[in-house]
């Protein structure tokens, strides 16, 4: 499953080349190739149905491509496999956060430490208040998610995720959900993150985020990879046409 | 003969009743979660043969596998008790009730919630033990009150297949005296005293297993 891609590189964190995929006859992905080094933090935006989100969810094979090869870490993703391996090492945090309902915030964030990764009751327990501190939402550690706030929800999310201490993190559009006053809880978060050095593919419509913590931003559209640049000269001077239209729509909602 | 002696001699079969339910409970519980889980997530011919299974039980009037179980399968050297017959029966009858419940409340999840299981590394089989049955289990806890009080009712039956229960005992004092009216009030009384405190504990049991505290309760 690797033949598409060039020997293993240890400064790569994601690795995908030659992605396609299909659901029934609409093809999401158009020969998508993407490269993300240790560290790097990336933003994918584009219009809806650009493929932006189906693009981060191959990467931890929650979406199967039908052509094409990942590589996370040098480890090849096996196709319509779980790749626990993998998924432990990537973390994820969803639009409608999709914690567990039925558990509380502290038991959301040591599930899977305690199951996956057999840590003992007492080290998650441990990993998992450290985590919810770092998203200051220590607080609430016994309450159930229906209690909390959007905004507090994500970050609890985020602290789930971050409890595996993934190496790379996946967001996909982790604000589109919230109140607008709850939005910048978990930008900050995020940044906070950033700053500290992790690997970070971020699926959003946040340009401000974007701006302030990318080194790179992938424009999308139609399934393929349009434009790809820093985000001072993406935004500043977009050389493709589709991207300046969305520039300008995104840009002048965000006036009014 | 008093309403009170009544009630008391029809409560004599009480005994065989619970013990009904109770077997029957230890058909259908684990009836309905096994094939219920078996038919969310087979495909093809598998499934087909887990419906068929299903359709079998679920579909069949409970009177005449009785009739079957009890008095047929003998002649071809199956020979189980009455009370086997019984619990047999009407147990595999609910859970393939049961079984539907459990299907609709595994679909009926949000897919995001596998999801954030698989994204978290943990294995398909711990995602629905650790993350869709305690959700899905908390959805159906009406259906299944529901289903235990079919259960207590449809007893009733088995008094046809010699068991002594409350029915059984109704028409045994119907025999003694003529006296329609308070044998059978008296009846119906004594299956609302069983199953009352089942629609109780169970509407108990929907409290304490609701999903997430303050769903249950309000913000």
């Amino acid at each position: 499953m690797t033949e598409g891609l060039p020997p293993a590189d240890q400064n790569l964190a994601v690795e995908a080349s030659g992605l396609c995929k299909w659901f029934k006859k609409f093809q999401a992905l158009r020969d998508v190739d993407l490269q993300v080094r240790r560290g790097e933090r990336i933003v994918i935006c584009g219009p809806s149905g650009s493929g932006k989100s189906t693009l981060i969810r191959c990467l931890n094979g929650l979406e199967t491509c039908q052509q094409g090869q990942i590589r996370v870490n040098g480890r090849a993703l096996a196709p319509g496999k779980n790749n626990l391996e993998i998924r432990r090492s990537i973390g994820m945090v969803f639009q409608s956060f999709n914690l567990f309902p039925h558990l509380s915030v502290l038991q959301n964030c040591t599930l899977a430490q305690v199951r996956a990764q057999k840590r003992s009751k007492e080290e998650a327990v441990e990993i998992a208040r450290h985590y919810l501190a770092r998203v200051k939402i220590i607080d609430q550690a016994g309450k159930f998610p229906s209690q909390l706030s959007g905004g507090q929800q994500q970050r609890a999310a985020i602290a789930r995720a971050l409890c595996m201490k993934p190496g790379t993190m996946l967001f996909d559009e982790p604000t589109s959900a919230l109140d607008p006053e709850m939005i910048k809880e978990v930008l900050d978060v995020m940044v906070s993150l950033a700053e500290d050095g992790m690997t970070m593919i971020c699926v959003t419509h946040e340009m401000g985020f974007a701006r302030k913590v990318a080194d790179r931003i992938i424009f999308m559209d139609e399934g393929r990879i349009v434009e790809e640049a820093p985000p001072e000269i993406f935004f500043s001077s977009p050389q493709t046409r589709r991207a300046q239209l969305f520039l300008d729509q995104i840009l002048s909602s965000d006036v009014h | 003969m008093s309403f009170p002696e009544i009630l008391v001699g029809i409560f004599e079969g009480f005994r065989i009743t619970a013990a009904v339910v109770f077997y029957g409970l230890l058909f259908a519980v684990p009836f309905a979660l096994v094939f219920g889980i078996l038919q969310h997530f087979t495909r093809g011919i598998l499934r087909f043969l887990v419906t068929a299974v299903i359709e079998f039980w679920r579909s069949s009037p409970v009177i005449i596998l009785l009739f079957v179980f009890y008095y047929a399968l003998p002649i071809f050297g199956v020979v189980m008790s009455a009370m086997t017959v019984s619990a047999l029966v009407l147990g595999l009858n609910i859970g393939g009730y049961g079984s539907q419940a459990v299907r609709a409340a595994l679909q009926a999840l949000d897919p995001g919630q596998v999801e954030a299981g698989l994204a978290l590394g943990l294995r398909r089989s711990r995602i629905l033990l650790l993350i869709e049955l305690p959700q899905a289990i908390a959805m159906m806890m009406p259906t299944l009150m529901n289903l235990v009080i079919q259960l207590v009712k449809g007893t009733a039956l088995v008094s046809l297949v010699t068991l002594g229960d409350m029915t059984f005992r109704a028409k045994e004092i119907a025999q003694i005296e003529y006296n329609p009216v308070g044998i059978y009030s008296g009846l119906l009384l004594a299956y609302f005293i069983v199953c009352y405190p089942v629609t109780v504990i169970g509407r108990w049991l929907e409290r304490r297993v609701g999903v997430g505290e303050g769903q249950a309760h309000g913000l």
